[in-house]
């Protein structure tokens, strides 16, 4: 529909291309793992002050005790403070003293920590109270106190990397294309996985199942926005009527750190004098006193309290169930009045004067759980992704920080108190560990064990900081954006794992691994936008401001007729004239005067306006639609495009109102066009408010890299999320500089032609994962059933998929005793004790061996001695020759490669520390696995050779033929378009465009194809390669996208006849690298016995297992004890001695299994 | 079609040059089975001797690039072959290791002294001998002539020595000397006349040229022509001749193009005689043969034949001394 009225120059609106651009500047500006990032310098800037600044001072004054350097009537206090901190550049003190900045990349490779140094200002305030009562204050000041190392994300605010160019980059030995937001911790990558949890303030309604007592429960978990404590959760829960009790009915109240729920009416009348009466606490309860129907509701409730009508007495009531009920009837008030202070909804208020507020709170929960179970609104969904919140690395640093700094003052205080004691100066500088705070943030980073290392088993969250994944780029980048839901896996509850309406946009609807984590762990799409928090405070002044009324002043009869107004949780009030605030509100949003991650959220249902502020809600940007038109116009995209010139940037666009960022809670209220041209086709029966930038940004990074994703089967995109890490490619540019545990490195990879518009962005192009490789659709040979596929040997003998794989190998040494220490030498047959049997050769004098060399299994990398520390009596002559023990690494016996890179430094404590790092140049063979972009993989069936393959009348043969087969069930249409566009492609020598719900279609492609002379289906006439013969169909031939995944056979292939045991057992140990047996397991037993091949199990079973002999007492049965040589057999029962001795062939396992029940006391007795 | 002459019987093999450029042969091979075509073929690819590069000695390597890598490269590049004939495979030569007879020395000694960067390419290799060097490759690809091998930073370097051998593409693809061989059968364009006779005259402008060509057809390459006079269809034989000389595919275009207009005319009545067949003949073959620049591509062939023949020849001696032997053992022939 074209607009009647003449457009202004640049007025026109924008087209679904244009959107493109706005991609563009967004990721310009946020780059792919700002929420990482943003987190983290939240936490250094602000919260990490907040914490230092919430925590008391420490205060020593010297112990009651009997000193004489103590002056009588002298009193004596210590107060230490502390101030502002501050953080230097990332450095590493050497063993020598040195203080030398330190770069990523040496940390890396030294297996070093690349953290900054903590300083902060500390005060220290000596009150001396004078005999008369005066005080004798001394203050003195100690600057920049060194209290720690804080680990540092790379590529954040005070990383050295931050703002470096691309040309510095490469000086400082990192990739320019790396998007940082990992720690460095002892040479290892980690990345923080964000947890995803239950919203705090929030009030949830849930229906009870029959069994439990109560039918309905209202509740909250409460948090203030500034205190970082622990949220405190209060439950309003309505008895089941039928539930055979004086109380039936009624409503009772989950009050934190009281141990027994108390009525509802208690805790209003606890709160104050204005509550008492019945009349006043249902004011704020149903508001509307003539709704019979709730009014009916309450009266269980009100008689359930009746003989508690006045504050005391409720007081005491509560007191009496709190945390010291043996206290006396005032204590016990005072303590029950300062629970309902600080404990009770702490988000609304701790201060005093809070009571009218948290009355009309409780109120407000009690209403809602009455609707609810009038049938007036659903129960709350768990799953809904607006009441959850995702803890980012600042926030899960902070609650480690604030534990740990907490331990740091108190062993500072501990520290200072014995100095008090004995008399010494006061000296903070002395008191304060600094280990206490670098080894605490080093050990939950290094292990993933959120918490203290003290900390009993499985108290702590596991997994939380993980190894980055470097196998492919798109793998690292999927990684750093990667989320955990942590409820135990074994859960078998299906909804937390299933995909809600709620994620469109936020979570990427394919990207998630199969198996046990399914649905658990998720994947931000492209665009999602978690916010960093701001404060409430500037929200909460603009409200005053606009007319909103403060709960103190308002009777409850205005609340039906007017919208209640929260903030962040917390009700602050209520407004009468709520579209004209709401549409303040948005203009100052648009306009950022209030912050852009603000959300502002209308519910006209409820009669709420929810505005939130708080930290790890999930938002993504849209286009903001006014009057069913786009804001944003094609002279703003002009501008972007001229971005250099004009300086139109994303944040130009925010301020300008032309997109905005909605959470997952104001996206319920929000009416979304799907595309641009939807706004112009909705002949006014709907208003939409904002419009998608566009629906292919639903897809995470590992989803963005398949083509016509929209045209697959959905679980085909998943199984290629995930195997799409598993392909090679270049995983970063600068692997050459990196000395990583295991890398493969693809020798010819190239850009896809068949690209998604997404890609831009991932640089994909720029290090892609695979090969766009000649594929045929075909029988032939038969060699390429069951997912196998066959491959041109030729193509392969050109380079086609071939790769390297690098291993590093690592060794340092050891201080062995206080002034010995191991050697990195050639170990030398006559002086070193437990030789290995390996060649020695391949390394020189000093340990290492040379570049170049090729090295294969059971070659020594790196030599290695330990001196031997002997004392004088165990001097045997044989082994006194010795004077070390060789502790040389040996190459794994089922590798082999050349020698590519040779590392010699020293680690942190200043001892040699050394990297070797092997190549090993990986050919393409049978069993090999390789996958196209669509969840289709297959292993290597058969190669080749050019001459044997089917070819095209124009001479082409395909590299791989994949078996028709594998399509029709699995439905992976959108790899039959890839190929077809790809071959148009080659012929146009343009990119596809392969973007998912974009407008072209295959009858499109098709043309193209055709009028280029081929047939429009990519279909080719083919001639068989070993007869010459036309073969009867016509084949689908064109250009694929295929990856070579991690797989080889080389690395899996294995066999052994005989080989180690496990000493206990005297079975053949288990696994490849231990060169163990394979396992004849229960069901190939069962297989035997259903052949009624006994012989054949027995031999497998027995005879190549633990094959054993054991001499047997004729008389007792037991074990004897036979001397074959002298031919002497005796029965070792002290009752028995007898000499009648019988052979017996057992497994040495039964053998065992005896012996240990022997003794157990237990007499397993052979009949012979 | 010509009348009186058994396809299948024929005459004495023949070969016809369609086309011939310095990088490419396209000719016809008559009065052969297919399966001497295809051995041709295979013989082509797989059993043409080349030389190229085999063994690498890498002294000295501080490019960006692994010594294997810098190996496989160097194998892959196009070696003038044209003297292979006069080599020996190393595996028969009777010298120890490598020697004149059967091999060439290359050497690379190179070293980045450029400001920025530096292209090192086959044109940086020399040679010991003169007739096996690498291809001239100016012209292709790189503007800066000769095939890359590495690229370099400033103050890298490269010391290699390498040696070229005596191979075929069966051992490895870097000694197959052609980019690709396309085979196709020789086609024959079949026209329904009775069904064609019935279409309407719109329908026939649509697939078929006119004299005049307004408007065009969509049959490729204008192999068929509307006679307005005759009010016939005609095949114009010089231009399919052209067209195939000049162009592998055209059999295949033809081809979907028939299947195109056979579906249009059977799209409402599947029993609808098809109007156009395209025909294999079965005794005619077309090749278009693309060399790698090793040799010119007529000696590809020429080369392939003798291969071929060579072949026969030691069946042939194979067979006589299979008979001799049976002869020896038994003291008399086995009846044939």
């Amino acid at each position: 529909m074209e607009d009647a009225l003449p457009e202004r120059d640049g007025d026109e609106e924008i087209t679904q291309d244009d959107a493109w651009e706005v991609i563009s500047a967004y990721f310009a500006d946020k780059g792919l793992v700002q929420q990482q990032l943003n987190s983290f310098d939240e936490f250094l800037e602000t919260t990490m002050q907040e914490i230092i600044d919430e925590h008391p001072n420490v205060e020593v004054r010297p112990g009651i005790q009997i000193s004489p350097s103590q002056a009588a009537g002298a009193d004596t206090r210590h107060v230490v403070t502390f101030n502002q901190v501050y953080l230097s550049r990332a450095s590493v003190v050497e063993p020598d003293g040195k203080n030398m900045t330190l770069f990523p990349n040496e940390a890396r490779l030294r297996n070093l920590t690349y953290a900054c140094p903590l300083y902060i200002d500390v005060k220290h305030r000596t009150i001396e109270v004078r005999p008369d009562g005066e005080e004798d204050v001394q203050d003195s000041e100690i600057p920049k106190l060194f209290i720690g190392r804080v680990p540092m994300m790379l590529k954040s605010k005070f990383c050295l990397l931050h703002d470096a160019n691309d040309k510095e980059l490469t000086e400082f030995g990192e990739c320019p294309l790396d998007p940082g937001g990992y720690f460095v911790i002892n040479g290892s990558e980690k990345v923080l996985i964000g947890q995803e949890k239950m919203a705090n303030n929030l009030v949830y309604v849930f229906h009870k199942r029959t069994p439990n007592k109560f039918a309905w429960v209202s509740e909250i978990r409460s948090a203030p926005e500034a205190g970082n404590r622990p949220p405190s959760a209060l439950y309003q829960k309505l008895l089941r009527s039928r539930y055979k009790n004086a109380s039936a009915g009624s409503i009772v109240t989950t009050v934190p750190l009281v141990r027994e729920d108390v009525p509802c009416m208690i805790v209003f009348r606890a709160l104050g004098e204005g509550y008492n009466a019945d009349r006043h606490v249902l004011e704020h309860i149903v508001y509307d006193t003539n709704d019979m129907q709730m009014m009916e509701l309450l009266k269980p409730s009100l008689e359930d309290s009746q003989p508690v009508h006045t504050t005391e007495m409720a007081l005491d009531y509560i007191g009496t169930r709190g945390a010291q009920p043996g206290a006396a009837r005032a204590q016990r008030q005072q303590h029950a009045r300062e629970l309902l202070v600080k404990e009770m909804l702490p988000h609304v208020g701790i201060t005093e004067h809070c009571e009218t507020k948290k009355a009309y709170f409780l109120g407000y929960m009690i209403h809602k759980l009455l609707i609810a179970s009038l049938g007036g609104r659903k129960e709350d969904d768990r799953d809904h992704f607006a009441q959850k919140r995702l803890e980012l690395s600042g926030p899960l640093l902070a609650s480690l920080f604030r534990k740990l700094f907490a331990k740091l003052k108190k062993e500072m205080r501990t520290s200072l108190q014995k100095m008090v004691d004995a008399g010494h100066e006061i000296t903070p500088s002395k008191a304060v560990n600094p280990k206490t705070l670098t080894r605490g943030l080093k050990y939950a980073l290094a292990t993933g064990n959120w918490g203290d290392q003290q900390a009993a088993a499985g108290t702590n969250r596991a997994g939380v900081a993980q190894v980055l994944n470097r196998l492919a780029f798109a793998s690292s980048l999927s990684h750093l954006r990667r989320l955990n839901t942590p409820i135990g896996r074994e859960g078998k509850l299906a909804k937390p794992r299933q995909l809600h309406n709620t994620h469109w946009g936020m979570i990427c609807p394919a990207e998630t691994p199969e198996g046990q984590a399914v649905g658990l762990v998720k994947n931000l799409a492209l665009m999602a936008y978690i916010t960093v928090g701001k404060p409430a405070s500037p929200i909460l002044e603009f409200l005053d401001e606009w007319g909103v009324e403060n709960l103190e002043e308002i009777s409850p009869m205005a609340i039906p007729n007017a919208t209640k107004i929260f903030c962040n949780g917390a009700w602050v009030g209520i407004h009468r004239d709520p579209d004209q605030l709401v549409s303040t509100l948005k203009e100052l949003r648009r306009s950022v005067t209030i912050d852009p991650e603000t959300s502002v959220v209308r519910d006209i249902a409820e009669r709420e306006l929810r505005l939130n502020t708080d930290p790890g809600r999930i938002s993504r940007p849209l286009f903001v639609v006014e009057n069913q038109q786009l804001v944003i116009k094609k002279h703003h995209i002009k501008l972007l495009r001229e971005s250099d010139a004009s300086g139109v940037n994303w944040d130009w666009l925010v301020a300008n109102g032309l997109v905005e960022f909605i959470d997952t809670e104001e996206e319920e209220t929000a009416m979304i066009a799907m595309f641009v041209s939807d706004l112009a086709h909705a002949h006014g029966m709907v208003l939409n408010t904002h419009a998608e930038i566009h629906p292919a940004l639903i897809l995470g990074i590992c989803a963005s890299i398949i083509p016509f994703p929209d045209h697959n089967q959905s679980p085909r995109n998943t199984y290629q999320s995930a195997m799409g890490k598993q392909a090679m490619g270049v995983y970063i540019t600068n692997y050459q500089t990196r000395m990583d545990a295991m890398a493969n490195v693809l020798y010819y990879s190239q850009k896809p032609l068949a690209c998604t518009q997404s890609m831009k962005f991932l640089s994909f192009r720029e290090l892609p994962t695979g090969i766009n490789a000649i594929v045929a659709i075909a029988c032939y040979s038969g060699y390429n059933q069951e997912d196998s596929v066959i491959m041109n040997q030729s193509s392969i003998d050109r380079g086609f998929f071939r790769s390297v794989q690098y291993k590093t190998y690592k060794d340092e040494v050891n201080k062995v005793g206080l002034d010995l220490a191991e050697q990195f030498e050639r170990p030398q047959r006559d002086v070193c004790q437990g030789m290995k049997f390996a060649n020695y050769e391949k390394i020189d004098e000093d340990g290492l061996c040379c570049p170049g060399v090729r090295v294969s299994g059971g070659d020594i990398i790196i030599g290695k001695t330990t001196p031997l520390e002997r004392t004088e009596e165990d001097l045997d002559p044989m082994q006194a020759k010795f004077t070390k023990r060789d502790m040389s690494t040996r190459m794994k016996m089922s590798e082999s490669g050349i020698v590519d890179q040779v590392m010699l430094s020293t680690n942190e404590s200043g001892l040699k520390f050394c990297k070797v790092r092997i190549r090993s140049v990986r050919i393409p063979q049978i069993g090999d696995k390789f996958a196209s972009r669509h969840g289709q993989k297959g292993t290597v069936g058969i190669t080749y050779r050019q001459e044997d393959m089917p070819f095209s009348s124009e001479g082409v043969c395909p590299d791989i033929i994949v078996n028709p087969h594998a399509i029709p069930s699995r439905m992976t249409i959108g790899h039959l378009i890839e190929c077809l566009l790809s071959k148009v492609a080659t012929l146009t020598g343009q990119e596809g465009d392969a973007t998912p719900f974009s407008k072209v279609t295959v009858d499109e492609i098709s043309a193209e194809l055709q009028k280029r002379g081929y047939q429009c289906r990519a279909f080719e006439r083919m001639y068989n390669g070993h007869t010459g013969r036309r073969q009867n169909a016509y084949i689908f031939l064109g250009p694929t996208f295929y990856q070579r995944l991690k797989h080889m056979v080389d690395d899996k292939i294995h066999a052994r006849a005989r080989g180690p045991l496990t000493t206990l057992t005297r079975q053949p140990v288990e696994g490849r690298a231990k060169d163990g047996g394979l396992r004849f397991g229960e069901m190939e037993r069962d297989c035997m016995i259903s052949h009624g091949v006994a012989l054949m199990l027995k031999e497998r079973l027995f005879e190549q297992s633990d094959h054993f002999r054991v001499h047997v007492c004729e008389r007792c049965g037991l074990m004897s004890i036979a001397n074959l040589r002298k031919q002497n057999f005796r029965c070792p029962v002290k009752a028995c001695q007898s000499a009648l001795t019988c052979q017996v062939f057992m497994p040495y396992a039964c053998k065992l299994l005896f012996q240990e029940l022997m003794a157990m006391q237990i007499a397993p007795r052979m009949v012979v | 079609m010509e009348r009186g002459k058994d396809e299948r019987l024929g005459g004495e093999p023949g070969v016809e040059v369609l086309h011939l450029t310095e990088d490419r042969i396209t000719f016809m091979l008559n009065n052969v089975d297919i399966s001497v075509a295809n051995s041709l073929r295979r013989v082509m690819l797989a059993e043409v001797p080349t030389m190229a590069i085999d063994l690498v000695e890498v002294k000295e390597n501080t490019s960006v690039l692994h010594d294997e890598f810098i190996a496989h490269r160097l194998g892959l590049i196009p070696l003038r072959s044209e003297m292979a004939a006069q080599f020996n495979y190393a595996r028969d030569c009777t010298c120890d290791d490598s020697c004149p007879r059967c091999s060439v020395k290359f050497t690379l000694d190179v070293k980045c002294e450029e400001a920025h960067r530096r292209n090192i390419t086959s044109k940086d290799l020399v040679s010991e001998h003169p007739d096996v060097v690498p291809i001239d490759a100016d012209g292709l690809g790189d503007d800066l002539g000769g095939i890359v091998i590495v690229k370099m930073g400033r103050g890298q370097e490269l010391r290699i020595e390498a040696i070229a051998r005596k191979g075929i593409g069966k051992e490895h693809a870097k000694f197959n000397p052609v980019g690709t061989v396309a085979m196709c059968a020789d086609g024959a364009i079949d026209l329904n006349h009775d069904a064609l006779s019935t279409l309407p005259l719109d329908k026939i402008y649509e697939f078929v040229n006119t004299p005049t060509d307004d408007p065009p057809g969509n049959c490729p390459a204008k192999v068929l022509l509307y006679n307005d006079i005759s009010k016939a269809i005609q095949v114009n034989e010089q231009a399919v001749d052209e067209e195939k000389a000049r162009d592998i595919n055209f059999f295949d275009k033809m081809a979907y193009f028939a299947e195109w207009w056979n579906d249009f005319n059977q799209l409402k009545d599947k029993t609808a005689p098809e109007l156009i067949r395209i025909r294999d003949r079965p005794d005619r073959f077309i090749y278009s043969v693309e060399s790698t620049g090793v040799m010119p591509p007529a000696l590809i062939a020429k080369v392939a034949i003798d291969v071929l023949r060579e072949k026969v020849n030691q069946l042939q001696r194979e067979v006589a001394k299979g008979v001799e032997d049976a002869m020896d053992g038994h003291g008399y022939a086995m009846a044939m």
